[in-house]
C-alpha cells in the first residue's frame, strides 16, 4: 500500500479515538449542566 | 524462518532468571503503597526525588525496538544519523520551562492541564479529546513495542512471534496491575541499571572486536567510509540523502519544542514523571538528566554500530542490519554474559511496557471515568478502575501488535511528522495568553485534513510530487496556522478570572502581559519586577521567593546552554569512544556546561520549590474539588493591595 496513504489511515484511526473521548466529554458536560439547572 | 541465533547455557538461564526476579520482585515490593490512593497508583504520591523520574525517563524511552531503530539510522547514515535521535533534546529547554510550568499546575495529565489553562465547554472538549488520543496512543505503542519483542524472540530463540509479544508483556502487567506507578518507577530504576550495564558492555566489546578505537577508525578510512565518523557530513543544503535543511528542521522541532507541551510524543509519559517528582526542582532535574542520559546512550550505541559496520559492511537489507546491536551482544559475549544481555533486553522491554500501561490507564481513569462518568467515585474504586483499564489496554495492545503491523509502522512516522500542524499550537498554549481552547481544538481538526491533502491526496493526483519529510513539516505547520489563527481571533479570549487563577499558580513564560496586569490590579501580586529592577550581579545566587517566581536572566542562560550541552554530550561521547580529539573537547565542554548550568540555576530552583511547596496543599485540594465538578473558589476582584493573596 502507498506509504502516504498508510500514514494518514493510521492517523485517522487515532483521531477516531479522540472523537470518542470528546463525545464522552460532551455527554459529561451536558449531564452536569442538566443537574445544575435542576 | 531462520533457526535460533544462539543457544543458552545453564549459566545464561541462571543469570537471565536472577535478573528478571530482581526486576519484577523489586517492583512488586511496592504493592502496599500503590493501593492507598489514586495519587499513589498514578503518581507515587508526588514525593519522588529527581533521580527516580530521571531513571524512569531513560528506561521508558529505551524500548525493545529502540536499538533496532538507532542501529538502522547509524548503519545507513553513520554518525550524522545521530540527529534522528536528537528529538529527545526537547528536554533541554523543556526541563526548565514547560516542566516547571506543568509541575506547578499539579495536573495529573496533559488532558487535565487543558481545563486549567483553558476554561468552559471548549476546555472540556479538549480534555476528552486528549484523553481519547492518549488511551489509543498508549495502546498502540504497547502493541508496537510488544511486536518488536516478538520479533527479537523469533530471531534469537526461534519462538513464534506471539510468544515474545504476549508472555513478557504479561509479566510486566502483573506488577503494573498490582503496584501501579510505584511499581513502574521502581522497576524502571532497576531495569535502567541493567540496561546501562549491557549497553556499555556490548559497545566496548564491539569496538574491541574490531581491534580497538584506533583500528576501527583506520579501517573506516581504508574502506573510504571515513565520513561516517562525522556527525555533520551533510550532502548539501537541500540536496542529497542527508540535506542540512532536514537537520535544521529537526533542531527546531526538538529544541524550540521545549517551550511547549506535547510537541513530542515523549511529552506525555514525561508529564507523569514531572508530577511524580517531589518538587519543581526535582521535576526539572529529573527530566533533564533523563534526556541527557538517553542522548549519551545514543552516543554509545552509535560507536558500537560503526564497529558492526566494519565487521559486516555489505548488508543491504534494512531488516537485517537493524539487528546489528543484538548480533554484537549475542555473537561476541561469552557464556553467562549472554544471559545478562538477554536480561537487559527484557529490562528495556519491561520498562517501556509498564510505563505505557500505567499511563494509558491514568488517562482512562482520571480524565474519562472520574471526570465524565463517576465524579464521586472513592479512592478504592478509582484504583480498581485503574487496574481494569490496565488490563483492557493490555488486551488491546495484543490486537494491535498482531493485526496492524503495517499501519503501526507508519504511525510511528506520523507521530512526529504528521503532528506538524499542532507543533506550533502546542507552544502557543503555553506562552501566549490570547490563544484559546477553540484555536487549539481547531488546529487538531485542521491537522488531519491538511495531512490527508499534503501527504496523500495531492501527490496521488499529481498536483505536486511527494515532498521530503522536512518540507512536509513546514507546509503542514503553515496550513494549520491559516486555520487556527483566524479562529482564535474570531472567538473570545478565555475568561480573565480563569486566566488570573492559572497565571498565579503556574507563572508561565511568554506573552502574558494583560493577565499579569489584571493580577496586579486585583492586588494578587506586586507590580514591581523585583529581580530585574534592583542593581544585581551578572548571575544572581540569592533569591527571595517573589524574585524566584519571575523569569530572569538566569533562566535564559540555561535555556541557551542546555541544548548545546545535550548536543555536545551526544556527539562528544560517540567521538570520544573512537578516541577522536573532537570527542574529548566536546565531552569536556558538555561536562563544564552542565556544571555551569547547575551553578546558575540551582539557587533559583531551590527558592521556587520551597515557596511553591508551601502553597501546594491548597492547590491540590482545589484540583480534587475541580475533578468532582465542585465550584471553584472565586478569584478576588480589585481591593486593598494584598487583600486577595490567600486565594
Amino acid at each position: 500500500m502507498d506509504e502516504g496513504l498508510v500514514t494518514v489511515i493510521g492517523m485517522s484511526i487515532a483521531y477516531a479515538a479522540s472523537f470518542l473521548g470528546m463525545a464522552l466529554a460532551w455527554y459529561g458536560w451536558k449531564k452536569r449542566r442538566g443537574e445544575e439547572e435542576k | 524462518m531462520e533457526g535460533p541465533l544462539i543457544r543458552f547455557t545453564s549459566l545464561d538461564w541462571f543469570w537471565a532468571g536472577a535478573f528478571l526476579l530482581l526486576m519484577v520482585g523489586g517492583a512488586f515490593f511496592f504493592y502496599r503503597l500503590a493501593r492507598r490512593s489514586e495519587s499513589d497508583f498514578f503518581l507515587a504520591g508526588r514525593r519522588l526525588p529527581w533521580w527516580l523520574p530521571a531513571s524512569s525517563v531513560f528506561s521508558t524511552h529505551t524500548a525493545t525496538d529502540t536499538p533496532m531503530w538507532v542501529t538502522g539510522v547509524i548503519y545507513a547514515h553513520g554518525y550524522r544519523g545521530l540527529w534522528y535521535t536528537f528529538f529527545t533534546a526537547w528536554t533541554a529547554i523543556g526541563s526548565f520551562v514547560s516542566a516547571r510550568i506543568f509541575r506547578r499546575s499539579l495536573a495529573y495529565s496533559q488532558a487535565e492541564w487543558q481545563i486549567m489553562r483553558f476554561g468552559g465547554f471548549g476546555a472540556e472538549l479538549l480534555r476528552g479529546w486528549l484523553a481519547g488520543w492518549q488511551v489509543f496512543m498508549n495502546m498502540f505503542i504497547l502493541g508496537w513495542v510488544g511486536m518488536a519483542m516478538g520479533k527479537v524472540g523469533a530471531l534469537v530463540f526461534g519462538w513464534p512471534v506471539w510468544v515474545g509479544l504476549v508472555f513478557p508483556t504479561l509479566v510486566t502487567a502483573s506488577y503494573t496491575l498490582a503496584a501501579g506507578y510505584w511499581g513502574v518507577v521502581m522497576g524502571d530504576f532497576l531495569q535502567g541499571i541493567v540496561a546501562i550495564f549491557a549497553i556499555l558492555m556490548v559497545s566496548l566489546v564491539g569496538i574491541m572486536a574490531v581491534g580497538g578505537p584506533a583500528e576501527l577508525t583506520s579501517r573506516l578510512v581504508e574502506m573510504g567510509e571515513g565520513w561516517r565518523m562525522d556527525a555533520f557530513a551533510f550532502t548539501g543544503m537541500f540536496t542529497g540523502e542527508f540535506p542540512a535543511a532536514w537537520w535544521l528542521t529537526m533542531l527546531v522541532i526538538a529544541v524550540v519544542g521545549g517551550f511547549g507541551m506535547g510537541t513530542s510524543i515523549d511529552w506525555y509519559p514525561e508529564a507523569q514523571r514531572i508530577q511524580s517528582a517531589g518538587s519543581v526542582r526535582d521535576a526539572s532535574y529529573g527530566i533533564w538528566a533523563g534526556g541527557a542520559i538517553t542522548l549519551i546512550r545514543n552516543g554509545f550505541w552509535a560507536a558500537s554500530i560503526l564497529a558492526f559496520f566494519v565487521l559486516a559492511p555489505d548488508i543491504a537489507n534494512v531488516a537485517d542490519y537493524e539487528l546489528g546491536w543484538f548480533r554484537l551482544g549475542f555473537e561476541l559475549l561469552p557464556a553467562g554474559l549472554i544471559g545478562v544481555f538477554f536480561a537487559a533486553i527484557l529490562a528495556i522491554h519491561l520498562s517501556t511496557i509498564s510505563s505505557h500501561l500505567n499511563l494509558g490507564a491514568l488517562y482512562f481513569t482520571r480524565d474519562l471515568y472520574q471526570r465524565y462518568v463517576r465524579p464521586d467515585a472513592d479512592e478504592k474504586t478509582l484504583v480498581w478502575v485503574g487496574r481494569l483499564a490496565t488490563a483492557v489496554l493490555l488486551l488491546g495492545s495484543f490486537f494491535y501488535g498482531m493485526m496492524m503491523q503495517e499501519i503501526t509502522r507508519w504511525l510511528i512516522f506520523a507521530l512526529w511528522l504528521m503532528m506538524a500542524g499542532i507543533w506550533l499550537p502546542n507552544i502557543l498554549q503555553v506562552v501566549w495568553w490570547r490563544f484559546n481552547a477553540w484555536g487549539y481544538l481547531s488546529s487538531w481538526m485542521a491537522n488531519l485534513g491538511v495531512a490527508w491533502l499534503v501527504v496523500w491526496v495531492l501527490p496521488a493526483f499529481g498536483v505536486f510530487p511527494p515532498l521530503p519529510d522536512y518540507l512536509q513539516f513546514w507546509l503542514l505547520m503553515a496550513l494549520g496556522a491559516v486555520v487556527f489563527f483566524p479562529i482564535t481571533f474570531l472567538t473570545k479570549p478565555e475568561e480573565m478570572d480563569h486566566l488570573v487563577r492559572y497565571y498565579l499558580q503556574t507563572r508561565p513564560l511568554g506573552w502574558w502581559g494583560p493577565v499579569h496586569a489584571e493580577a496586579v490590579r486585583r492586588g494578587l501580586m506586586d507590580e514591581e519586577i523585583t529581580a530585574r529592577a534592583a542593581p544585581r550581579p551578572l548571575v544572581k545566587r540569592t533569591w527571595t521567593a517573589a524574585e524566584a517566581e519571575e523569569w530572569t536572566r538566569e533562566d535564559w542562560i540555561v535555556i541557551v546552554l542546555s541544548p548545546l550541552v545535550m548536543a555536545f554530550f551526544m556527539v562528544g561521547v560517540a567521538s570520544l569512544l573512537l578516541l577522536r580529539p573532537g570527542g574529548i573537547l566536546l565531552t569536556t565542554l558538555a561536562l563544564l556546561g552542565s556544571g555551569a548550568m547547575y551553578w546558575v540555576i540551582d539557587p533559583k530552583l531551590r527558592a521556587v520549590s520551597a515557596e511553591y511547596e508551601q502553597r501546594q496543599a491548597k492547590y491540590l485540594a482545589e484540583l480534587e474539588r475541580g475533578v468532582r465538578w465542585e465550584r471553584e473558589a472565586r478569584v478576588p476582584q480589585p481591593g486593598p493591595a494584598g487583600a486577595g493573596r490567600e486565594v
